[in-house]
């Protein structure tokens, strides 16, 4: 394995490789130790080296404490087409479809749909009941029009 | 000694009789391997893989210690920014579309960075004059770190970059020639087969053997230092 570790070093494994090598790079510590030695001999070589602490340890138990970041991000090559929707996106569709399915049902549970006209407690009320209810009701709109269907009848 | 004079030197000794060896019509360029590769990460990063950026961490903590040291004289002041960086381009991942280098970006956050906790301290921010961040990708930075080692830290310089380049100097003589070419001239294992006159298959296993010896003599160096820090 460390001579893949090799070649990924220098950007010479196999697209399709490439990811199953990270992989086992990211999960095995040795490999990483590797990773981090061949990184000072290329700095050595190019005369580019000095000895400074390693943070890693300490950053990522920073990192670990932070909320994993996940993205919507769709791969530039990847198989990005138009029928290739984001986690972001699906949310919101998902979203509008629950409104729509909410909206239609409560229409075609609509009382007024299911009954079709208005039944009336009692049709012979006298003129002069419905005047003195008048003049001691609010104006509630629905009530109006219903008492006024009433009184036509 | 030894170790001052491979500093002092850019190309040690062990490099020139390779440099010969190289055909004159090829064109020469600085090998970027990392690019490939960092993009790879933050993809996956960006899908929840924090080992994936564990990587990157480990790839440009270093590398980042030491352009901040430009800015920042106090080594651990420059190790909290080197962590409130990383914090910062982790939070940022998703932002990071790969326009430019993962590296150019991340420098950019440290130089920020920096700069915001030097005017907290009401600190003047010392400018990064000589380095352009464009070209941030070829920054060469040994130097100007030396310039602030304490003497044990300049002492294990020392020690790693002596013991690296004395074994370097007892390889058999392809696979010297082969890790030199990559690391030293930057060639890709097309341009090192050539000049060996050899299947790039064995210059994979050339360069990965003198490095896997290199790193083999490091261990117990790295051990012992990573126990005094």
């Amino acid at each position: 394995m460390s001579e893949k570790i090799s070649n990924l070093f220098d950007n010479q494994t196999d697209k399709a490789d490439l990811d199953k090598d990270i992989d086992k790079l990211s999960s095995n510590h040795k490999l990483k130790k590797e990773w981090s030695n061949y990184q000072i001999v290329r700095d050595v070589m190019q005369n580019n080296y000095s000895h400074t602490p390693n943070l890693t340890e300490k950053i990522m138990a920073s990192i670990d404490k932070e909320p994993t970041q996940i993205s919507g991000y769709v791969e530039k090559n990847g198989n990005n087409n138009s029928l290739t929707f984001s986690f972001k996106q699906w949310k919101i569709a998902a979203s509008f479809a629950a409104l729509f399915v909410v909206g239609v049902t409560t229409v075609n549970l609509s009382p007024l749909q299911n009954n079709g006209s208005i039944q009336l407690v009692q049709e012979d009320v006298s003129n002069e009941i419905i005047s003195k209810h008048y003049a001691n009701t609010s104006h509630n709109a629905s009530y109006f029009i219903q008492a006024n269907f009433a009184q036509q009848d | 000694m030894n170790t001052l004079k491979v500093v002092s030197d850019p190309k040690p000794v062990y490099n020139s009789q390779i440099v010969q060896n190289k055909p004159q019509n090829m064109d020469v360029k600085p090998v970027n391997p990392e690019r490939a590769i960092d993009q790879k990460l933050v993809e996956k990063a960006q899908k929840g893989d924090k080992k994936a950026f564990g990587i990157l961490v480990e790839k440009y903590n270093k590398k980042l210690t030491r352009l901040l040291s430009r800015m920042v004289r106090d080594q651990s002041e420059i190790e909290d920014i080197v962590q409130d960086s990383f914090i910062k381009a982790y939070r940022a991942i998703n932002n990071f579309r790969g326009d430019s280098a993962f590296y150019t970006w991340l420098y950019r956050i440290g130089i920020n960075t920096a700069k915001n906790h030097l005017v907290s301290l009401g600190r003047r921010p010392k400018a990064v004059n000589s380095v352009e961040l464009e070209d941030i990708e070829n920054f060469a930075d040994g130097h100007e770190m030396r310039n602030l080692e304490t003497p044990e830290s300049t002492m294990m310089t020392n020690e790693i970059v002596t013991t690296v380049n004395q074994t370097i100097e007892l390889l058999p003589d392809d696979l010297r020639q082969a890790i030199s070419l990559r690391e030293m001239d930057g060639l890709s294992y097309e341009e090192i087969a050539d000049i060996m006159n050899c299947p790039i298959g064995t210059v994979r296993s050339r360069i990965f053997r003198a490095r896997d010896a290199i790193s083999d003599k490091l261990k117990p160096l790295l051990e012992k230092t990573n126990k005094r820090w």
